[in-house]
């Protein structure tokens, strides 16, 4: 009921200098360096710009990024859907340990994160060395790189679904049963569709991350150049190589990706909030 | 406990499998061999290794750059979350979503945007040196790269607080004749104690553990721009194994803080 | 202390909740802010506050000028309607706060526990003192909320639907606590109700407000008794209503049958409003003009009044009426049975 009303205005003190406050803080400190840095890159022409971001060796780190990315986030869809779905709706020893536990790759230390993955999937670690025989190798190959944005996104589905599903009106679940659907037509006509927003929001938000992704990524991907080197990566070393130009078209090739993905992710939270 | 315990499915089990297998192949397993690699030789060089002069240096340096960037991110925590989270305005949601900018740019462009302010080729960097003062590869930048990573973190957990919490506890201090500090201090403040102390924790972990932005700006001046989080990648390149595990453990246990607090005050809400 | 609003007037954003709202409050008086949802009341409430700034307008309290004051400075209890009580305080601390933060004449600590202590044995919330308010029921929470607010001894006491969260048997019995306790305390006091049976039991005098205006004012008997307006009248309780045709001069209006209409031509129809047991059943051929024919659907017999649904038979339309116990078992109306409804008194529009 409340929350239809209509909301005042408020007469509480301090809103002037607690907005002028934020915003003097987050100018200074946000926009404006990036402003810069877009200012900086109109300083390129069009085919400068154009030259440096799609250069064989650019193209080649925007490829796998962008695949890799999006391989990652559709793992942690699916994968991160059915882990929701489990620590919602099932109860199992340990279960308090492992949700607590999901929101580990937020707070690793991405540098941490990139040796530990490393040393586990390099070809004598504990991992690696069961996909040997199989002829698989994850660390520096690609799929090195896809292993590392797996775990970065991986609590970005997990932690959009699981308020959905603890949400989901289990009544609704019950009347379609009590009318004939079977388990599978439940929830493929009932609850899928519910859930569907915020599958999708997960799935974009562990994409963003993915693209920007650097620390995890670059002990495990072994950085040769046209073949697992990524876009932060080439980033930072043409900065190495002082070539700022370079650098910066670049940089704001991913800002202008971030941008996107973020008026993406707002419009599927929208979605996601209206179908709640 | 429960005497009517319903009967074990398959599909409830196959995916609680797939689910435990997925989880903790990817979580519990890296954890634990960050641990197994820091003791791969022994207590003695796990010791050695943290205690060594350029760990300790940079140890120091990620204190200081988390005690520098932690509290003007909670300040600015506070004093966004009190006008977004207690007032309509236009704009507005357009200023969370900026808010949380930092958390889509790219950690490497986070750094970077600072060289191009503040480096020798950038807007201020050379007026700065004129006058002595080094941003980047020093520790001004580590500084700022790691207040624009951890910018969001604070606000995002007070604002839907705030908002969640509503305008009337304050309205009725007011009519009580209490100021608006006393409002804010007597009333918002100890409503928001369990969102500011979490937000507070996540922040000063991802301060200490910021790896990118700071790698970009810091120049990697061993025992003077070097973090932990550096630290571990030079020991590691530098075929350091264990050593670089050892580092790598004290920023994991840095890590589990947050998610233990996390588990405990959601505990406590139930 | 009096309250003088004139030509009060706000708006949110293009929805004008309140306009050109006059009115004065006597000393000491307890009055009710009576209207449907979205009536203005509530916003007429903050604006006494000083929780809201008006558009346009003033307001006086005790004769000092208070438009521009802030809340802090305005002196005015205000009970919320969800209470508001500070969740992470002591029942105690909640209705210390206000002296708490005083900053000049801030009383000492020893005086503090004593008022607090008489507050709660004012509300009958002794031994309370400790209990958090998330261990407290609606009513007590409500009581604490109370006490808070007297306890800085306001000038004018205004309260935001006060019994609106509660169970109707602890509000009833809340509804007459506070009414005692106003005769006690003697402060000025104004609630805001969309309950016509609350404002009417608790109030001294009745404001019914709707669409961001004053619709009528007076005692409980006088805007039961002669509703300003159809609005009023129809809010203050079930109502049947009945076409008729004025009388020459001040005779009683004849009332339409069918589809038959007003003799004169260019005469225009009016409407009588009765409420249920303002109307009579009788059998027999019936007096045009002053009854019109009916077939009686139910007879609902529970308790000390009869209610009797029917509908005309002329155009279907349906009546409520209510009758004595002792004329029903007297007449023994039956479902069914053809009758003549006549209404004994009326209000017209």
């Amino acid at each position: 009921m409340r929350r239809f009303r209509f909301r005042r205005h408020s007469l509480l003190p301090g809103f002037g200098p607690a907005l002028g406050y934020t915003l003097l803080y987050l100018g200074l400190l946000v926009l404006l360096p990036l402003g810069g840095a877009v200012l900086k890159a109109a300083g390129l022409s069009w085919a400068d710009f154009w030259r440096l971001v799609s250069g064989p060796r650019a193209a080649a780190a925007f490829r796998l990024s962008f695949l890799a990315a999006f391989g990652a986030a559709l793992i942690n869809a699916v994968f991160g859907f059915i882990a929701a779905w489990v620590l919602v709706r099932y109860t199992f020893p340990g279960r308090r340990f492992i949700d607590a536990l999901v929101d580990l790759p937020f707070a690793l230390p991405t540098s941490v994160a990139g040796i530990a993955l490393t040393a586990l999937f390099s070809r004598n670690g504990w991992i690696g060395a069961l996909l040997e025989p199989l002829g698989i190798r994850v660390a520096f190959t690609p799929l090195g790189v896809l292993v590392a944005l797996v775990f970065i996104g991986l609590p970005f589905t997990i932690r959009t679904v699981q308020p959905v599903i603890a949400d989901l009106d289990r009544e609704a679940e019950l009347a379609a049963a009590s009318l004939g659907a079977s388990a599978w037509q439940t929830f493929r006509r009932i609850t899928l569709p519910a859930v569907l927003p915020a599958v999708l929001t997960g799935f974009a938000l562990a994409f963003a991350r993915g693209i920007g992704e650097y620390g995890s990524v670059i002990f495990i991907s072994g950085n040769l150049p046209l073949r697992t080197e990524i876009v932060p990566l080439l980033i930072v070393t043409r900065l190495e190589q002082y070539d700022y130009a370079g650098a910066t078209a670049l940089a704001v090739a991913m800002l202008a990706l971030s941008f996107v993905m973020l008026l993406t992710i707002n419009s599927l939270q929208a979605w996601s909030r209206r179908r709640r | 406990m429960n005497p009517f315990r319903p009967p074990i499915r398959p599909v409830p089990l196959l995916l609680t499998l797939v689910a435990l297998l997925f989880l903790l192949g990817f979580l519990a397993l890296p954890l634990a061999i960050v641990f197994a690699g820091a003791l791969q030789q022994g207590i003695k060089h796990y010791l050695a290794a943290i205690s060594d002069p350029m760990a300790l240096a940079a140890i120091r340096l990620t204190l200081l750059a988390a005690a520098i960037a932690v509290p003007l991110n909670v300040i600015f925590g506070l004093a966004a979350a009190w006008a977004i989270g207690k007032f309509r305005f236009p704009g507005r949601q357009l200023l969370i979503t900026l808010i949380d900018l930092p958390f889509s740019v790219s950690p490497v462009v986070s750094g970077m945007v600072y060289i191009l302010v503040f480096g020798m080729q950038g807007w201020l960097g050379g007026w700065l040196a004129a006058r002595g003062v080094q941003v980047i590869f020093a520790v001004p930048g580590i500084v700022l790269a790691t207040l624009f990573v951890t910018l969001p973190l604070v606000a995002r957990e007070l604002i839907p607080l705030m908002e969640s919490q509503g305008t009337e506890e304050e309205e009725a201090a007011l009519t009580l004749g209490a100021s608006g500090w006393q409002t804010f201090r007597r009333v918002t403040l100890p409503n928001v104690r369990q969102g500011l102390l979490y937000g507070v924790i996540l922040c000063t972990a991802r301060a200490m553990g910021e790896f990118g932005a700071v790698s970009v700006v810091s120049g990697h001046i061993r025992g003077l721009t070097n973090t932990l989080t550096l630290h571990v990648e030079i020991l590691y390149n530098e075929y350091q194994s264990a050593a670089a595990f050892a580092v790598a453990s004290l920023l994991a246990l840095l890590a589990v803080v947050p998610l233990v607090v996390k588990a405990i005050l959601s505990r406590h809400e139930h | 202390m009096n309250i003088e609003i004139r030509n009060l007037s706000h708006a949110f954003g293009d929805f004008q909740a309140l306009k050109d709202v006059s009115l004065d409050v006597h000393d000491g008086e307890l009055l009710a802010l009576l209207g449907p949802s979205g009536c203005g009341k509530t916003t007429l409430l903050r604006l006494l506050a000083g929780l809201a700034r008006p558009d346009a307008g003033t307001i006086r309290i005790g004769g000092v000028e208070a438009t521009g004051q802030s809340a802090q400075a305005r002196q005015v209890g205000f009970v919320f309607q969800h209470y508001a009580l500070f969740r992470h305080m002591s029942v105690f601390e909640n209705i210390a706060f206000g002296l708490r933060v005083r900053r000049r004449n801030r009383p000492a600590n020893a005086e503090i526990r004593q008022r607090v202590n008489a507050l709660l044995e004012l509300v009958k919330l002794d031994g309370f003192g400790n209990r958090m308010p998330s261990e407290l029921s609606g009513g007590q929470r409500q009581r604490v909320a109370l006490a808070r607010a007297l306890a800085v001894e306001p000038r004018v006491l205004l309260l935001d639907e006060p019994f609106g969260a509660l169970d109707a048997s602890v509000r009833r019995e809340l509804r007459r606590w506070l009414r005692r306790l106003h005769d006690e305390i003697n402060i000025t006091s104004l609630f805001v109700t969309h309950d016509v049976e609350e404002a009417m039991e608790v109030a001294e005098r009745v404001v019914v407000m709707d669409h961001g205006r004053i619709v009528q004012m007076g005692t409980p008997e006088e805007v039961y008794a002669q509703p300003a307006t159809p609005f009023v009248c129809a809010f203050l309780g079930s109502v049947n209503r009945f076409p008729a045709c004025p009388a020459a001069g001040d005779g009683t209006p004849e009332l339409l049958t069918g589809p038959a209409a007003c003799g004169a031509e260019g005469t225009a129809p009016l409407t009588l409003y009765a409420r249920p047991h303002e109307l009579l059943l009788e059998r027999g051929t019936g007096t045009p003009g002053q009854t019109v024919p009916a077939t009686i659907l139910r007879v609902q017999a529970i308790g000390a009044v009869v209610h009797i649904e029917l509908q005309r038979s002329d155009n279907g339309q349906r009546i409520e009426v209510e009758l004595s116990r002792e004329r029903q078992d007297e007449q023994t109306y039956k479902a069914g049975e053809a009758v003549h409804i006549r209404p004994t008194r009326f209000a017209r529009f």
